[in-house]
């Protein structure tokens, strides 16, 4: 029995034993279980907290990328520009204190960091655009960025992709002209009479005609700046004048010039700038251009004269332009009676005087400025010459007539025109009876002969002539194509310049944009570095609550934008807005402040031709409303800017619009289908506006920005 | 016989058996306790990481200026209940509202260390907190780290 007792009482222990047994394992499990997950809460907050500090590294990196290409560093900006895959930016890193403590705070080792050029694709242009092989083209590609740090004895590793996008800050082609219209034939569908909504500005004694001026009030032309450029530079670095189109690219513009009844008596005088030397450069240092009065049988004329040496021993000619317009309307005027004199049996003059109420209003565009002449300076200013390309069939209507006369002969020879280039005028004939030949020393007839509406070489009605502006290789006039563009950039076309906007310039959610993804990456929309929901979110980042108006790059804005003034010390880095709706903008005055002078008036002071010169190409600013709205000035006096809003259209519409009258000054550049002439002339009312073109727009080393997007291609990260 | 056959344990056996159970089950039960203590630790800890972490990533997501000024808006410690945004976000992960019982959350703005560094830098840190059960100790949980401005 004794066996039996040991027999039970050993079963109890080894139950117990059992029991302990599993009473052990199950704690060790438990255990295991919890310091098991306790290393794996552990480890994932490592790792979030190596993730944070890894996002801090490339952050700090991407910062200091950031800054250096603020400050224009230009190896770094080069190293963008010329980015290739598997290249580094020029770029040397080391971590900020800031990021350096933080590490240090959390014992974390910077152990690496990379950066490297991946998927460089040049950004493509649309067929218009003939992009030159030899320029830098803009780009898009990524930024692959390496960081890789040591946290608690193990490795972390996080590898991003930034995209980068390398792009012009004006806009190609458009930044070459001071005033660009595509549409504009619109607002002429007639030549002359109602239907003439571009020859509207009623002048007399070369002023405002107020007698002329009705309830709608005074007009003033839009007048672009006159020239700046040295006075020995004829035609020569003409786009630092910037050019003007005159669209649609098929169809006749005519601008009827004036005249006025005394030299230098007003601001509206477009002869001026039709000097002689205009249809052929000649050494003027020898020939200078007088204001003389002719004495005639019936009275005196004034007019503007270069008298040229005839090969005939002591003996010179005197070419001579007049010209017509309102004052000259007047039948019993002086220059009325002298012209009679001369052009009585000149069929197109009898029918100037037959309609001479309908040709005698002056062109609300004055392409080269006001008169030197007109009351702002006392002394007289040399002529500038016609220094401003004009592209697009535009003609001059100003009825300029040469004349061609002897010395003492009281003798007129009309230089009628002629397609004929051998066609010699007849000769003169002097008071004696003798006769001279029409010899001049250099070039032929053909650059002296008349513009007037005399020949009819085409069968129309009118002889058009093209503004004298526009000289081929020989100097002779030609009318400004397409073909005949080149930006300073080498760009060229191969279409008219009115099919640009349709092929650069897309709403943001056009239907063409979302069939054809090609149109997005060869059009503005392809550059676009950031997009904004709406205004309040640009001004956001342009700083605007900050006191500044930071671009950079090509943005853009889903709605419509209005600017309030911008504060007058403004720090602004230009840019191209986008905006898709109406642009609304007040006083951008970068601490200009305008003076109490006409504003035309400041061409004449070598202080604002200085200040206009100083405004450095990335600082400007071009609106572009992608949707074709009106651009609305609240304010009048806009520095460094480019307004665009171009469109296809059936009838012309109001794309520029001052809300109130003004001493308007904009210097930049506008580019509108239709101004709509005939209410931004009223709009103008009392005071000649300046529109001047700051030189640097035209630079041959067009602004280009890197930028560094805000969001990321790739993001991997890795524990090891 | 048979009723000595069905003799019991001794009383020796029974004590022996009894010390032998109890110094196995009492730190059996003292580690289960412990465990427990753990498990729960953990539970907060992590729940704290959750909090922390989606505070800041929804922090970092704002524009430079607006975390900023938002990071001071909600610089004073609250209970993590209190956070609106961070109250829908609990309720969509199902968590059970005491699990955030007396859980605090304060953020800490830190400006850069150089002079250059304080346009473009600040340091952010969300401190997330929770009680020792039965203890007045109190745990942390932060994680901290840079927003940058991108508008330079």
């Amino acid at each position: 029995m004794p066996a039996n007792r040991n027999q039970r009482s050993g079963s109890v222990y080894l139950l117990a034993i059992g029991m302990l047994a599993l009473l052990f394992l199950l704690l060790f499990g438990m255990s295991r279980h919890s310091s098991g997950r306790a290393r794996l809460v552990s480890l994932a907050d490592q790792k979030q907290t190596a993730l944070f500090a890894l996002e801090a590294c490339y952050g700090d990196m991407v910062s200091q990328l950031r800054v250096q290409i603020k400050d224009k560093n230009e190896m770094l900006l080069q190293s963008f520009i010329n980015a290739t895959n598997g290249q580094r930016p020029a770029f040397d890193y080391v971590p900020g204190s800031t990021l350096t403590s933080l590490l240090e705070e959390q014992q974390i080792s910077l152990t690496s960091h990379e950066m490297v050029f991946e998927n460089i694709e040049p950004l493509q242009y649309p067929a218009i655009i003939k992009f030159p092989e030899h320029r830098k083209p803009e780009k898009k590609g990524l930024m692959k960025v390496i960081c890789e740090i040591v946290f608690l004895e193990r490795s972390y590793c996080l590898e991003v992709r930034i995209p980068f996008k390398t792009v012009f800050t004006l806009t190609p082609v458009l930044r070459q002209f001071a005033f660009f219209a595509d549409q504009i034939h619109l607002e002429q569908s007639g030549k002359f009479g109602i239907s003439d909504k571009i020859n509207i500005i009623p002048i007399k004694n070369g002023a405002g005609d107020d007698s002329t001026a009705g309830s709608a009030g005074r007009q003033q032309p839009l007048c672009l700046g006159m020239s700046i450029k040295p006075h020995d530079k004829i035609n020569t670095e003409n786009e630092k004048e910037g050019y003007v189109y005159l669209g649609k690219s098929d169809q006749d513009i005519v601008l009827n010039l004036a005249g006025e009844t005394q030299p230098g008596a007003g601001d509206l005088s477009d002869l001026w700038q039709v000097t002689p030397e205009c249809f052929k450069p000649i050494d003027v240092n020898n020939r200078p251009i007088e204001n003389m009065t002719v004495n005639t049988i019936s009275g005196t004329m004034q007019n503007k004269t270069l008298s040229i040496p005839l090969k005939v021993r002591n003996t010179r000619a005197n070419l001579r332009l007049v010209g017509f317009c309102k004052e000259l309307a007047d039948q019993n005027g002086p220059w009325q009676q002298d012209l009679k004199y001369v052009l009585e049996s000149d069929s197109a003059f009898a029918r100037y005087v037959a309609e001479k109420e309908l040709l005698s209003v002056s062109s609300s565009l004055k392409l080269f400025g006001p008169s030197f002449e007109a009351g702002a300076v006392s002394a007289r200013v040399p002529y500038p010459r016609n220094v401003r390309n004009i592209f697009g069939r535009v003609f001059n209507r100003f009825f300029v007539l040469s004349t061609f006369d002897f010395p003492s002969a009281h003798l007129y020879t009309k230089l009628l025109y002629s397609n004929d280039s051998g066609y010699n005028p007849p000769d003169g004939q002097s008071s004696f009876g003798d006769k001279y030949a029409f010899e001049i020393e250099s070039g032929a007839y053909r650059n002296y002969m008349s513009r007037t509406m005399s020949g009819n070489p085409a069968g129309k009605d009118f002889d058009y002539q093209n503004i004298p502006a526009n000289l081929d290789e020989n100097n002779t006039p030609k009318i400004y194509t397409h073909a005949d563009f080149k930006g300073t950039d080498d760009i060229t076309l191969n279409e008219p310049l009115d099919s640009f906007a349709g092929e650069w310039i897309y709403d943001l959610h056009s239907e063409a944009l979302k069939s054809d993804l090609n149109k997005v990456d060869s059009s503005v929309i392809g550059r676009i570095t950031r997009v904004y929901r709406n205004q309040e979110e640009f001004k956001l980042a342009a700083g605007l609550d900050k006191g500044k108006f930071l671009i950079d790059g090509v943005v853009a804005i889903d709605g419509d934008l209005s600017l309030e003034d911008l504060p007058v010390t403004s720090e602004i880095r230009g840019g191209i807005i986008l905006v898709n709706g109406k642009i609304t903008l007040g006083n951008i005055l970068r601490g200009f402040e305008p003076p109490p002078v006409p504003p035309v008036q400041l061409m004449l002071t070598a202080g604002f031709r200085d200040y206009l010169k100083q405004i450095e190409a990335d600082s400007i600013l071009t609106f572009i409303s992608l949707t074709g709205d009106q651009i609305t000035l609240t304010g009048h006096v806009q520095i460094g800017v480019h307004l665009v809003s171009l469109k296809q259209m059936g009838a012309p519409e109001t794309m520029l619009n001052y809300a109130e009258p003004g001493k308007v000054i904009l210097a930049g550049a506008v580019a509108v289908s239709t101004p709509n002439l005939e209410q931004l002339t009223r709009q103008f009312k009392d005071e000649l506006p300046l529109f001047c073109f700051p030189p640097e727009m035209a630079t041959d080393k067009p602004p280009m920005a890197v930028v560094i997007s805000d969001s990321l291609e790739g993001y991997k990260y890795v524990v090891r | 016989m048979s009723s000595d056959k069905a003799r019991g344990m001794s009383f020796v056996e029974v004590m022996l058996t009894i010390v032998v159970i109890t110094l196995g089950v009492l730190p059996l039960l003292t580690s289960i306790g412990s465990t427990g203590r753990t498990v729960y630790s953990m539970g907060k800890h992590q729940l704290a990481a959750l909090v922390a972490r989606s505070t800041l990533d929804r922090l970092l997501l704002l524009p430079y200026e607006d975390c900023r000024k938002k990071c001071l808006e909600m610089g004073a410690e609250i209970n993590v209940t209190d956070d609106a945004e961070l109250a829908e976000l609990i309720g969509t992960i199902d968590f059970e509202h005491r699990d955030y019982d007396r859980m605090t959350r304060r953020i800490i703005v830190k400006d850069a260390s150089s002079a250059e560094e304080q346009e473009l830098m600040f340091v952010i840190e969300v401190v997330v907190s929770w009680p020792v059960p039965n203890s007045d100790e109190k745990r942390d949980f932060s994680f901290k780290t840079i927003k940058y401005e991108n508008r330079i």
